[in-house]
């Protein structure tokens, strides 16, 4: 029955009262990303009014200090500035800090203790979301202490209070321990109470995907293979790995970036429609279409795919160091900052489609694309047999300056069939005069309602796994005797274009 | 700006947007946005929203002033960016200056100058006015109509004729926009199945607003009076059986006709209060209590009140709301 008072059309989205832990809070994302967000709720009155931030980490701090270093970080960070006193001073009164080891004992028994008495001060109802910025290599450590101290609830038994976990990338760094860590959470809580973040999916941008797709007639009838030539989706960074070094000797491109959020776009790009807009028929077509991907056959690894690792070069006219020199890596490291492929998805409807996928650091600028590459037409009327024009092209541009554009061929005015190609371009920030809201924004407040549609599923990151665990197991045992292959600020390494031109098809230029 | 002729519209905003292509502004359009208002005390407040519903949805505007002289038509064109230093678009600006018979040419000058295949959102800033040929016109044309019942001296015959329009196309309304805020939080706070019923048993409301007024609100209590309508139209209160008291009190620091608290007293002696705090006044803090009991008070944060949210608020929505149409059902029965 509807509520009375709840008018349709409104947004009426209902946040329970709940806390907020957040382990690993004196960490990079807090202050970057998760401490922005939760203030821009709070500034949009998103959050519930019963509501509080306990940061809990290893660093000796008061509840003051926490907050003002907070107030700091949301001062640099947020994309609303300057930020509010008023709101602030108000909003303060809402963030803690507990100290603890990861493993201590003691300190979730304290912790747990907290949290029940700002329940009865703030009324939070005893929900709970724990956000782990930890490395991975926590995960489990602290959802067995969340468990013991009865802080993550059994929800078959507890039914008037809720808790979630909400677990940063990578999940795991390849199948197997995906699938154990998997095992080990599921002792401590149920899959619905587990929310990985992508934070890739709570972005406007990618949103709109399926808003483009599914609420445009004109484009569904073309997206398969009888239209589109192929597909390229790039992800590139001119930054470097910063001083991410020693997590990044482990971890490696295909890990960080391919392996969750490419996989992601690549999904929403290449589903069939759901049936419904709700989390789990969303989840089921990007699970059968992740399940479709062809195995990379390890015969094939060097032709499907290729690697890279950037040395010196210059990034916007300023010298830049190679990945060797970075701190906390090996002077001989085999670890890839790029990685392109080929994969084809086995279904009726992209059958025979190549999907090229590159996505690297230190490349000459940051952007994140989705180009459909559209077939020639049929070459009877304009096509001339030594000069082919050029294809139709969708480009949906994720970031930065997000939106889209279509390359059509048009006549030049004047006596001749001179054809151009011309660009129609539709820019998010043109025609939406405000800046929307940051992706982790999105994502907290869908975590705290329950919503897991922009949250990615264990059967998603399994079949992610699936496809890409055997060639980091290859590249791992190879050792890639040229590295550093491309120079900081260039597209990457010359075998990545050859990936392409062994199909008769290139690169597009950004 | 210099008037010219009609005939010269396009030609002039061509030769505008020649020369914006120096300072690369994007010609953004999502709405064809058609301005109604008389050359009285409101004009410069209207003149004013445009600027800040093209701020966050920008539109072809159209903006039709209605002078009491004479039956002049007099036609001006200019281009206008966005209020944001980095905003990198810019707006066609439409302005048509009229009066006496002047006024029937002017639907025939619009249609030329409607951007094909986007929606037209009209905003009629004066009294309806049923029978008056550009009235009838834009209703016509129009999609949707947004009005301001702040400028309505009859409510029940403002209710009436907006009801009629209702037939044709979708409305809106400003006072209505201005205190949605209130409404969700009403409708998150009762939101549970026990906090139902204790509304239900209602039997004293007593708001109180801000008794401050301008040109450009002559009603101070309206919103106040919409927010007792809307209630009891939506819980299906019976005539008589709860107590309604509406008090003004002058708070000059704040928004005119603005709602600055509200009590709700039931049956068994519950006790909700909703008051904002004056010197934060998009805080909220809700306090509930019974005879044996007193709950930890509740802040709730309202964005930030500025001129023209709430008509930007309209733009954005769809359909006409259904507890609008009752609010109007219930006005118009007055």
């Amino acid at each position: 029955m509807t509520h009375p008072l709840e008018e349709p059309g409104v947004s009426s989205r209902f946040v329970d009262p709940c806390i907020l832990v957040i382990f690993g809070a004196t960490g990079d994302l807090t202050a970057r990303k998760l401490f922005p967000a939760i203030y821009n709720l709070a500034r949009e009155g998103q959050l519930p009014s019963q509501f509080a931030v306990v940061g809990f980490a290893r660093r000796e701090k008061t509840h003051e200090q926490f907050r003002d270093e907070m107030k700091e970080a949301i001062s640099k960070y947020s994309r609303s500035k300057p930020i509010e006193e008023s709101l602030w001073n108000t909003f303060k009164e809402q963030i803690f800090y507990h100290r603890s080891e990861f493993k201590d004992e003691q300190g979730y028994n304290s912790l747990r203790d907290f949290l029940q008495e700002l329940d009865s001060r703030l009324g939070t109802r005893g929900n709970r979301v724990f956000y782990l910025s930890t490395q991975p290599s926590y995960f489990t450590d602290i959802c067995e202490e969340l468990h013991r101290t009865n802080l993550l609830y059994d929800e078959t038994k507890i039914t008037d209070r809720w808790s979630r976990v909400i677990i940063e990338k990578p999940f795991g760094h390849d199948l197997a321990s995906a699938h154990a860590l998997q095992a080990d959470l599921l002792k401590f809580l149920r899959e619905n109470q587990i929310y990985r973040i992508d934070h890739y999916l709570g972005k406007e941008s990618v949103q709109n995907l399926l808003v483009f797709r599914f609420a445009n007639s004109l484009f569904e009838s073309l997206w398969n293979n009888r239209y589109i030539d192929h597909v390229q989706i790039t992800v590139a960074e001119e930054i470097g790995i910063g001083t991410r070094g020693a997590f990044w000797e482990e971890a490696g491109l295909v890990r960080d970036i391919i392996q969750n959020h490419m996989m992601q776009l690549l999904s929403l790009v290449a589903m069939e429609p759901p049936v419904s807009l709700n989390a789990s028929a969303i989840r089921d077509e990007k699970v059968k279409v992740l399940s479709a991907l062809r195995p990379l056959d390890p015969k094939e690894f060097e032709s499907s795919a290729t690697r890279g690792q950037y040395g010196p070069g210059y990034i916007n006219g300023e010298a830049v160091t190679g990945y060797r020199q970075e701190k906390n890596v090996g002077p001989q490291s085999n670890v890839e900052t790029y990685a392109a492929m080929r994969l084809f998805i086995d279904n009726w409807r992209w059958h025979g489609v190549p999907f090229y996928l590159r996505a690297g650091k230190r490349l000459p600028k940051r952007v994140t694309e989705i180009a459909i590459c559209f077939k020639q037409p049929p070459g009877v009327l304009f096509q001339e047999e030594e000069h082919m024009h050029e294809s139709n092209l969708l480009v949906i541009r994720i970031q930065p300056d997000e939106g889209t554009s279509l390359k059509i061929n048009c006549k030049v005015p004047g006596a001749l069939n001179v054809i151009q190609p011309v660009k129609m371009d539709f820019r998010y920030g043109s025609y939406f005069g405000t800046s929307p809201p940051e992706a982790y924004e999105r994502l907290i407040i869908d975590c705290i309602i329950g919503d897991r549609t922009l949250f990615a599923s264990d059967e998603e990151v399994f079949s992610s796994w699936a496809l890409l665990t055997p060639l980091i197991e290859f590249w791992s045992k190879k050792v890639q005797g040229d590295f550093p292959n491309y120079q900081s600020g260039t597209w990457g390494p010359k075998a990545a274009d050859h990936l392409l031109e062994q199909d008769g098809r290139k690169w597009r230029l950004i | 700006m210099t008037a010219i002729a009609p005939a010269q519209i396009q030609s002039e905003l061509l030769r505008l947007w020649d020369a914006q292509k120096a300072i690369n502004k994007n010609r953004a359009s999502l709405f064809n946005l058609i301005f109604f208002a008389k050359k009285n005390a409101r004009i410069e407040y209207v003149h004013s929203l445009v600027h800040k519903v093209i701020d966050k949805f920008p539109s072809r505007v159209l903006f039709i002033t209605q002078t009491d002289q004479g039956n002049d038509l007099t036609t001006r064109v200019s281009v206008i960016p966005g209020s944001s230093p980095e905003a990198d678009f810019a707006c066609d600006l439409i302005e048509i200056e009229a009066s006496g018979s002047s006024l029937e040419r002017i639907p025939f000058l619009l249609l030329p100058h409607l951007v094909p295949d986007l929606p037209i959102i009209t905003i009629w800033a004066d009294e309806p006015a049923p029978g008056n040929p550009l009235f009838e016109q834009l209703i016509a044309l129009s999609g949707r109509m947004i009005f301001d019942s702040g400028v309505a001296k009859d409510l029940p015959k403002f209710a009436k004729a907006l009801l009629a329009v209702n037939k044709k196309c979708s409305i809106a309304d400003l006072t209505w926009a201005r205190f949605e805020n209130w409404r969700k939080l009403l409708s998150a706070t009762f939101y549970t199945p026990e906090r139902l019923e204790q509304l239900y048993r209602t039997n004293k409301l007593h708001i109180f607003y801000n008794s401050e007024s301008k040109p450009v609100l002559e009603k101070a209590d309206l919103q106040a009076l919409f927010l007792q309508k809307w209630l009891e139209a939506e819980l299906r209160w019976k005539a008589g059986s709860v107590e309604v008291v509406l008090t003004p009190e002058s708070q000059p620091q704040l928004t005119p006709g603005s709602i600055l608290s509200l009590d709700l007293s039931t049956s068994d002696n519950c006790h909700f209060s909703f008051g904002r705090d004056l010197h934060f006044p998009n805080q909220i803090c809700m306090r509930f209590s019974t005879l044996v009991r007193c709950d930890i008070p509740l802040k709730y944060i309202f964005p930030k009140t500025e001129t023209g949210r709430a008509l930007v608020k309209e733009i954005g929505h769809q359909g006409t709301s259904p507890h609008f149409l009752h609010l109007l059902e219930s006005l118009h029965a007055l």
